[in-house]
């Protein structure tokens, strides 16, 4: 991958992008543009930096950090964006700032641990349920069992369940992922992935989880008894 | 544009992100991006994240560029044709504690409204402060900077009116900024954003 930021046409770039990355005059006229572009998208970065929570105090912490970092280098950040038209400026400037902010937390707190082996276990639950199989979900993360029978079943089941939805189109396994990893409702799911209604996700989630029936179904697992 | 690989021990590029929220991926491309954010737990919550920002952004009035219709490539995993969808870029999310700007609903409160000073020609000393009201009880803090950004002066009133003090120096022919944010009675925030103001000569 080209580490250098693609040359970029500044006709199309937002106007006081445009301006802040134009050879400037001077310094007065560089803090001027720079202040320009603040007055455009200071409260987009502000929303940005409060919605990561904390008091004032936190907040104006990643501000400043986000700030500094957009001004380094001579706008070095800001200067990667690519005007070509993939993607609006300001939905960029969104992405870049809160990862600035969460770096800047992480640099101080630490790294946010993964989730735990119950958030795991209670997705696959979920997913099991709505496949409705006849096996009992919690021996699918559940510690090794010292029972042969039950311990080849839920490796059997496992297995099925990860063959059937390795199948799957990346757009449906990203749905599944939103539903029972992220556990979105489905009107959430279709903001995040640009479906005009929770109906349109309802459409797509129920044929895929009755493909997954039908696959552990030829895979020899049974449904269970209504 | 020098394309992008995408390495599944790597996470997605500011980019990369950035023009799939705004679904300007289409092809291989977008397979490729969407098959990681099905299996990158931390990329998967990026997105979930932003697009939740980006819905209150475009909800709260924040300025957004204007976007070109998404298409989505329903997935064949059940179906016998692919079926492509036109979407409306009409997705309004949950009401936004930040409010300054019009919302979506009605009865939403503005920003805060400044009203002086503002533009040219505003006095070096003495400079008075004035915005409106946000409601009873609301609390304002006033940050005032200089064209650098250097902090000069805050200070935090129930009023909506206030004058720089004494201690406070203005040069003649400057640029200033300053911004009043608001704390409403009911715990909401609203704020100004960022005014500018020039001193006379």
């Amino acid at each position: 991958m080209d580490s250098n930021p693609p040359e970029q046409s500044t006709a199309r770039l937002p106007p006081v992008l445009s301006k802040l990355l134009a050879p400037a005059p001077g310094e007065a006229a560089r803090d001027g543009a720079w202040h320009a572009f603040l007055a455009e998208h200071d409260r987009l970065l502000r929303h940005v930096c409060r919605s990561l929570g904390g008091d004032a105090d936190a907040e104006m912490d990643r501000y400043t950090r986000v700030l500094e970092e957009l001004r380094a280098d001579d706008f070095r950040r800001l200067r990667s964006f690519a005007g070509d038209g993939r993607g609006r400026f300001t939905t960029w400037l969104t992405v870049v700032a809160r990862r600035v902010c969460l770096d800047h937390e992480r640099s101080r707190y630490g790294r946010v641990s993964p989730a735990s082996d119950a958030d795991a276990r209670s997705a696959r639950r979920r997913l099991a349920d709505l496949v409705a199989v006849n096996l009992d979900p919690d021996q699918l993360g559940a510690p090794v069992t010292a029972n042969p029978v039950a311990r080849l079943e839920r490796e059997e089941t496992r297995a099925a369940l990860l063959v059937a939805t390795s199948e799957l189109d990346p757009e449906d396994r990203l749905l599944l992922a939103l539903r029972f990893a992220e556990d979105l409702s489905a009107r959430e799911i279709a903001e995040v992935v640009g479906l005009p209604s929770p109906f349109h996700v309802y459409r797509r989630l129920n044929p895929i989880l009755a493909r997954l029936r039908a696959v552990l179904a030829e895979a020899g697992i049974e449904e269970s008894p209504e | 544009m020098n394309e992008i690989e995408i390495n599944t021990s790597e996470h997605l590029s500011d980019e990369l992100v950035t023009a799939w929220l705004d679904g300007e991926l289409a092809g291989e491309e977008r397979a490729r991006v969407t098959d990681h954010l099905a299996d990158c737990d931390r990329c998967r919550e990026e997105i979930v994240a932003l697009r939740q920002l980006l819905v209150q952004n475009s909800a709260t009035g924040l300025p957004v560029q204007r976007r070109r219709p998404i298409r989505y490539l329903v997935g064949t995993a059940a179906a016998a044709a692919a079926v492509w969808f036109l979407l409306v870029p009409s997705v309004r999310g949950p009401e936004p504690r930040l409010r300054d700007g019009t919302s979506a609903d009605a009865g939403a409160v503005p920003a805060v409204m400044v009203v002086a000073p503002v533009g040219e020609g505003a006095r070096a000393d003495g400079t008075s402060f004035t915005w409106r009201a946000m409601g009873r009880d609301a609390q304002y803090t006033l940050t005032l900077t200089d064209a650098a950004g250097a902090l000069l002066w805050q200070i935090s009133t129930p009023d909506t009116a206030i004058v720089l003090p004494d201690h406070v120096r203005l040069a003649a022919d400057r640029a200033y900024f300053w911004t009043v944010d608001a704390l409403l009675a009911d715990g909401d925030a609203a704020t100004s954003g960022l005014r500018g103001f020039e001193t006379a000569p």
